[in-house]
């Protein structure tokens, strides 16, 4: 079976700044009970260890190992968080250019642009989908914005002009962030106003599920990235998730996807790619509906990538 | 006598698992154990001893599925 990784990211730095992680180490630390000596330093070295592959060589045997033949690589713009390292996005966006050229056929990437950017954020992505070869654009709401407002509409314009999908954050994030904007209802106005762009919520198939799976429902261009699964499969809730949307009739919108390199330390990818595997075997779900979740769904919305005779 | 790299491990793994009446051995499944993610973490914590120079090959972890997995990624001196 083909599978299709919906979203994931660089491992770098450069494009996940260490102040990412380290919002992580203050949360594991306040849920700790007793927290051992030296907690911070080594939480912290194990963080910026997963969280280093520039060239994804790493991620590509990992996917080789899990059977994943593509996967989207997210590139999120965070200049009005972290500021300057995020200024020149066209270098960013050059440097995962060469990823992609690095591992031919293997990497989708969607470029990132923060809306307050205004006219220049539009040129940014006109310059990321024509001379980056880039197919969607990924939004990243948790930095202060919201993906309805209407300073955003010019770019879904581009995007509906180009056949190029949004993807676009869902649920909580580092602490530092504002999770006032990343429920699912915020992309809803944007899908209606937009019919022809296709609207990916991300992580929506297991954060905030069951608001996000009735827009799901009732949008015909909105879609759920099941990446976060990964906590639900600790949880032992993996399989009554997947059961929850099949019972709403919505596996014709679910995305199969792992927000590489965040649950690295949980799992490799095969780990996950098995447990969707799984699913058939325990009877969750028939081989189609699986087929569908792993690949073709997504195929269908990225005509640029996969033309019809590919799906 | 000096600690072995096995022993190490399983002692350290006894010890977060404090009170719990659960039998380890290498073929021992993580997820069979009571450790939830939260204590797996504090467990690979305690391990990296830099005093001792031991360390955990971290990018690794996320392959770990038994107690001889884990030993595997435990590098002592």
């Amino acid at each position: 079976m083909d599978i299709v990784d919906c979203h994931s990211h660089v491992a770098s730095s450069r494009y996940i700044p260490d102040a990412f992680f380290d919002g992580w180490v203050d949360n594991i630390e306040a849920n700790t009970a007793a927290a051992p000596p030296r907690q911070r330093e080594v939480l912290t070295r194990m963080f910026r260890a997963i969280n280093d592959d520039p060239l994804c060589d790493e991620y590509v045997a990992q996917m080789d190992a899990a059977g994943i033949s593509r996967a989207v690589l997210l590139i999120i713009d965070f200049k009005y968080v972290y500021g300057e390292p995020f200024e020149d996005m066209v270098a960013i966006y050059a440097a995962h250019r060469q990823v992609l050229d690095r591992h031919p056929g293997r990497f989708i990437c969607y470029a990132g642009v923060d809306p307050r950017r205004g006219a220049a954020g539009v040129d940014l992505l006109e310059i990321g989908l024509r001379d980056y070869g880039f197919s969607g654009l990924k939004l990243y709401p948790p930095c202060g914005f919201d993906p309805s407002d209407p300073r955003l509409f010019p770019y879904y314009e581009l995007c509906a002009a180009r056949q190029a999908p949004v993807l676009s954050h869902v649920g909580p994030t580092t602490p530092t962030l504002s999770f006032r904007h990343a429920r699912p209802e915020g992309m809803d106005e944007a899908a209606r106003r937009f019919p022809k762009v296709n609207f990916i919520l991300g992580h929506a198939g297991s954060t905030h599920y069951q608001d996000a799976a009735l827009i799901a429902e009732y949008r015909p261009n909105v879609f759920l990235d099941l990446s976060g699964f990964q906590s639900a499969t600790r949880r032992g809730g993996f399989q009554d998730l997947i059961r929850f949307h099949r019972n709403h009739g919505i596996v014709n919108k679910l995305l199969f996807g792992t927000d590489w390199p965040i649950h690295r330390l949980a799992g490799e990818q095969s780990k996950w790619t098995r447990a969707f595997h799984q699913l058939v075997e325990d009877e969750v779900l028939n081989e189609d509906e699986l087929e569908r979740i792993m690949h073709r769904n997504f195929k269908r919305i990225s005509p640029n990538d996969f033309p019809r005779e590919d799906q | 006598m000096m600690q072995t790299k096995q022993d190490f491990v399983v002692s350290t793994l006894r010890r977060q698992l404090a009170g719990a009446q659960e039998e380890v051995s290498l073929e021992t499944r993580i997820a069979d154990l009571s450790l939830d993610s939260l204590k797996f973490m504090m467990l690979v914590i305690e391990l990296q001893d830099d005093s001792k120079q031991i360390t955990v090959d971290v990018k690794r972890i996320g392959a770990v599925e038994t107690v001889r997995d884990l030993v595997d990624i435990v590098d002592m001196p």
